[in-house]
C-alpha cells in the first residue's frame, strides 16, 4: 500500500475541475481512494509537498522499439514494404524490448504506448499497446489493426518505400479500392463461415478471424490520413463495413470536425502541432486541436517517436496552452482523451478504481522548465 | 513613437534585467530603463510582464521548400562542392514558416543552404559537402524580410549526413577522407585564384570569390559537425586555414568541450530536442549546452526549422534550463549570441540603445512553453497580433509584401 500525501492531484475526474489537494491512497496497482485519505497501517507514505501529480501519459501513436534508437535505418523493423497489404505481420514481433525510447518515454512521465507499424502499406499490421517499465510490459495484444492513407504511396515513382515487385496503390482511388476488396472478402467469408459452420484453417483462417474483429468492431483500426479526401474516403469504407477508427496524425482534421464528432471519431493528433513543411497538409493549423475539441472531437496527441522525441510528449501539450487552449483540456489530450480512444477507460485519470499509473512533477506538468520526479506503473515506482 | 512601459526588460545585454520603460524612435531603442516618456509615444504598458529581444536562430531553413519527399530547394545535389550556390536565390518570402516565425517572436534568421528531405527518414537533414552561401534575414512587421547580410557565410558538413547523401547521389566524396582532401582542394583553388594577376573567369569567380573571403576573414564559414571525430575535423581545418567559423549541431559537443573551448570557437548546438536518429546523434544530450556553457563555449540554439519548427526556440532553450543551463546563457544563446554569430550583434540580439527595435513581450516565463507570445514588435513596428495560420493577416502580409515598392532595395 502507498498514500502519495500533500499533492496537487490532477485527477481529470469527469464532472469534476479535474484537480484537487489532497491524498491518493494505492493498493494492488490500483488508486483506492483520493481526497482526505487517513494513513492505513504499514502503508508506505510519501508527501509530495504540494506538487503536482498527474496521471501517466498515454502516447497513441509511436514507433518506439520497432526502429532502435542510435542504428542507421537499415536496422527499422517499422515497415514490411513487401506488399502494400500485410494483415498478417504484428508491431509486438519487431518491438526491440531493450531500445532506450522506453527509458526515455519513463523520464517523460509517459507510461503507457500505441505503437504501430509503419505507414508505407495500406494496412500495415497489427499494433500493440505496451508499458515501458515494469512487470507487465505487454498491455493488450492486438490493440488495434494499423491502416494508412500513404502519401508516400500516392506520389507513385516519388515512393522511397516499395522495395518489392507487389505493385503499390499511386492513387487514393486505388487505396481505397485495395480495402474495399478485403474487406467485402471479409465479409462474404464471415457470412460463409456461419452458413457452413466450419472455419478456414491455417495463416489465411488468421487473417480472416482478425478481419471479422475489425468488421464486428471489436478491433479499432487506427488511419493514418492526412486531408479531408482521405477523410471521407474512409467515412464511405465505414459506412459501407462499419469498423470503429481513429485518425492519426490528421492535419487538417479540423477541416470536418461537425462530422467527425458526430460520427464518434477521435484524432490522435500530430506530432508537430504547426508543421506546413510539407505540402500536402498545407491547410494544417496550430489551432486544429483547439477547433476539434471545440466541436467535441476527442483529441488525443502523439509523438510518433522517433519523429518527436516520447520524453518531450508533454511538452506538445503545453505548447497547446501557449496557442491558446486551457490546460486543463491540454491535459485531457494526454490522459482521458487518448484512453477513451484507446478503449482504455482504467486509465487516463486518478479516480477509485483506476490503474495507479501516475508522476510527480516539479512544476506544472505541460512545462518545459518542470521536472518528472516520479513515475509509476500500476503502482510500482519505475522512475 | 512608442514606450512599452511597466516592462520587466530582460536585456541580454551588459545591464541584465531591468525593470521599467522603453522607448522606440525610428525603428530604434531610444531609451532601455528610462523614466521619462514623451507624451506623443503610443504607449503599451506591459504590467510587469517579460519582454525579450526578438529571438534569432542561427541556422534555419525558414522560407525553403523541403519538396515533399525530395525535389526541395535546399539542397542542390548535381555536386558536392557548391560554394557558388545562394540560398537567398532558394528563399520564398510568401512560405507560410516566414509568418509562423515572426509570430513566434522569431525576427532574425540566418538562413543555411543544405537541407533536402530525401530517403526513408525525411526528417533528417541530409547535405552535400559544401551547400553554399548562407544568408541574414531580419523580418519585417508586414511579413516581409529584409537582408541583414548575403552571403553571410559558406555552409560545409562534414560527417556521416553528408556521406550518406552524396552516395546517395553518386556525388563524390564517399569517405571522410575524400571530404576533407576535396574542402583543402577548395582552398587551395582560391588560393591560386586570389594570387593570380589576370582578371579571373567570371565563372570561376563567382565560384571561387566566396572561399577566398572565408580565407580573407571576411566570412564565416558555418561547419555542420555533429560527432567527436567530425567535430576534431572542423577545428583542424578552423586552424589549418585560419577560419573565422561557427561549428552547426555539435552534438556531441559535451564529449568535446575542452577543444571546443580550447579553440574559442562559438556553436550553434541542437536542435537539442531530437531523437536519437541513426548513429550520428547516438549521444543526443539536452545538457548539451549546459556543458557546454560550464566548460566555457558560446552557445547559441537552433531550430533548423523545419527539423523543430522556427518558433519552438525559446522552448528549446528552456529545455536547456531545465538540464541547468543558466537563465542569462539560455537567453543569450537565442538571442545575443546567435546574433553574434550571424555577424549582426552590433544591430540586434539585445535591448540595448541604438539597437533595431526587435523585441517581445510574454505572458510568462519567455522560456515556457505554456507562455504566450503577447506582441511582436520588428524595427519598432507592431506585428499585428494573431496566430500563424490566420488567413485575414497572412493575406495582407502578402499584399503589404507585394505593395512593398523600391524604398529598400534589399527587400525581398
Amino acid at each position: 500500500m502507498l498514500l502519495i500525501r500533500n499533492a496537487r492531484l490532477l485527477t481529470m475526474a469527469p464532472g469534476t475541475s479535474g484537480e484537487m489537494h489532497g491524498d491518493m491512497l494505492v493498493h494492488d496497482g490500483e488508486i483506492s481512494a483520493t481526497g482526505e485519505v487517513r494513513i492505513p497501517s504499514g502503508c508506505e507514505v510519501i508527501d509530495v509537498d504540494g506538487a503536482y501529480v498527474a496521471p501517466g501519459f498515454i502516447d497513441c501513436h509511436c514507433h518506439v522499439g520497432l526502429a532502435r534508437e542510435g542504428e542507421d535505418w537499415e536496422y527499422s523493423d517499422v515497415n514490411e514494404t513487401t506488399s502494400p497489404v500485410t494483415w498478417h505481420v504484428r508491431a509486438i514481433d519487431g518491438v526491440d524490448w531493450d531500445d532506450p525510447g522506453f527509458s526515455d518515454a519513463v523520464r517523460g512521465g509517459v507510461t503507457t504506448l500505441l505503437i504501430h507499424p509503419g505507414s508505407t502499406n495500406v494496412v500495415g499490421g497489427t499494433s500493440v499497446a505496451v508499458k515501458p517499465a515494469g512487470r507487465q510490459r505487454v498491455y493488450r495484444d492486438p490493440a488495434a489493426v494499423k491502416m494508412a492513407w500513404p502519401h508516400a504511396a500516392t506520389v507513385g515513382s516519388h515512393s522511397p518505400f516499395q522495395s518489392s515487385d507487389t505493385p503499390y496503390p499511386t492513387t487514393r482511388m486505388g487505396i481505397t479500392s485495395i480495402l474495399r476488396e478485403v474487406l467485402a472478402g471479409a465479409r462474404a467469408h464471415e457470412r460463409d463461415e456461419l452458413d457452413s459452420g466450419s472455419a478456414t484453417g491455417g495463416a489465411r483462417g488468421e487473417t480472416l478471424r482478425l478481419l471479422v474483429r475489425v468488421l464486428r468492431g471489436e478491433l479499432p483500426v487506427c488511419i493514418h490520413s492526412m486531408t479531408p479526401a482521405d477523410f471521407l474516403a474512409i467515412m464511405r469504407l465505414q459506412d459501407e463495413f462499419g469498423f470503429e477508427l481513429s485518425l492519426h496524425h490528421a492535419h487538417e482534421a479540423h477541416l470536418v470536425a461537425p462530422e467527425l464528432a458526430r460520427r464518434g471519431i477521435g484524432v490522435i493528433y500530430g506530432p508537430s502541432l504547426d508543421d506546413r513543411r510539407i505540402d500536402i497538409w498545407r491547410r494544417s493549423d496550430p489551432r486544429a486541436v483547439i477547433r476539434l475539441l471545440d466541436a467535441k472531437v476527442p483529441v488525443g496527441l502523439q509523438t510518433d517517436h522517433p519523429v518527436w522525441p516520447i520524453r518531450d510528449f508533454r511538452y506538445l501539450g503545453g505548447l497547446m496552452v501557449r496557442y491558446g487552449l486551457d490546460s486543463y483540456r491540454a491535459l485531457r489530450t494526454l490522459t482521458t482523451y487518448p484512453a477513451a480512444i484507446l478503449g482504455a477507460p482504467e486509465l487516463g485519470s486518478l479516480e477509485e478504481g483506476k490503474r495507479a499509473d501516475f508522476s510527480v512533477f516539479s512544476g506544472h506538468p505541460l512545462s518545459n522548465l518542470s521536472r518528472v520526479e516520479r513515475v509509476y506503473i500500476a503502482g510500482e515506482r519505475v522512475l | 513613437m512608442l514606450a512599452v512601459t511597466d516592462a520587466v526588460l530582460m536585456t541580454a545585454g551588459p545591464r541584465g534585467t531591468v525593470r521599467g520603460n522603453l522607448l522606440i524612435r525610428d525603428g530604434r531603442i531610444a531609451a532601455v530603463g528610462a523614466g521619462d516618456i514623451p507624451a506623443e509615444a503610443e504607449h503599451i504598458d506591459a504590467r510587469g510582464r517579460a519582454v525579450t529581444p526578438g529571438f534569432v536562430d542561427a541556422h534555419s531553413h525558414v522560407g525553403i521548400s523541403a519538396g515533399l519527399f525530395g525535389g526541395g530547394d535546399g539542397n542542390e545535389d548535381t555536386s558536392a562542392v557548391n560554394p557558388h550556390l545562394r540560398i537567398i536565390d532558394s528563399f520564398d518570402p510568401y512560405d507560410d514558416s516566414v509568418g509562423d516565425a515572426l509570430w513566434g517572436g522569431v525576427t532574425t534568421l540566418g538562413l543555411l543552404p543544405g537541407r533536402a528531405a530525401e530517403g526513408q527518414d525525411p526528417l533528417v537533414e541530409q547535405t552535400g559537402l559544401v551547400a553554399g552561401q548562407g544568408a541574414v534575414l531580419h523580418l519585417q512587421a508586414d511579413g516581409a524580410a529584409r537582408v541583414h547580410k548575403s552571403p553571410s557565410c559558406v555552409k560545409f558538413a562534414l560527417g556521416d549526413h553528408p556521406k550518406h547523401f552524396n552516395k546517395s547521389k553518386k556525388t563524390p566524396p564517399y569517405t571522410r577522407m575524400d571530404m576533407l582532401a576535396k574542402i583543402r582542394q577548395l582552398f587551395a583553388e582560391a588560393r591560386q585564384y586570389m594570387d593570380e594577376e589576370e582578371e579571373p573567369d567570371p565563372g570561376q569567380r563567382l565560384r571561387l570569390e566566396p572561399v577566398a573571403a572565408l580565407l580573407r576573414g571576411e566570412l564565416t564559414a558555418a561547419i555542420h559537425a555533429h560527432r567527436r571525430r567530425d567535430i576534431l575535423a572542423a577545428l583542424s581545418l578552423v586552424e589549418e586555414f585560419s577560419l573565422d567559423a561557427v561549428l552547426h549541431h555539435v552534438t556531441e559537443g559535451h564529449l568535446t568541450c575542452g577543444e571546443l573551448a580550447a579553440a574559442q570557437v562559438p556553436c550553434a548546438v541542437g536542435p537539442i530536442c531530437m531523437t536519437r536518429r541513426g548513429p550520428e546523434l547516438r549521444n543526443i544530450n539536452l545538457a548539451n549546452p549546459a556543458i557546454l556553457e560550464r566548460a566555457g563555449v558560446e552557445v547559441a540554439l537552433i531550430t533548423d526549422h523545419p527539423s523543430v519548427p522556427s518558433n519552438y526556440l525559446p522552448v528549446l532553450a528552456g529545455m536547456a534550463v531545465r538540464e541547468g543551463m543558466s537563465d542569462t546563457a539560455a537567453l543569450a544563446a537565442v538571442t545575443k549570441n546567435a546574433a553574434e554569430m550571424l555577424g549582426a550583434g552590433d544591430e540586434v540580439g539585445t535591448l540595448e540603445e541604438g539597437k533595431r527595435a526587435d523585441l517581445v513581450m510574454h505572458s510568462g516565463d519567455p522560456l515556457d512553453a505554456m507562455s504566450r507570445v503577447e506582441l511582436v514588435v520588428c524595427a519598432g513596428q507592431k506585428v499585428r497580433p494573431g496566430l500563424p495560420g490566420e488567413s485575414p493577416s497572412l493575406h495582407d502580409m502578402s499584399l503589404a509584401r507585394r505593395s512593398k515598392g523600391d524604398d529598400d532595395q534589399c527587400s525581398c
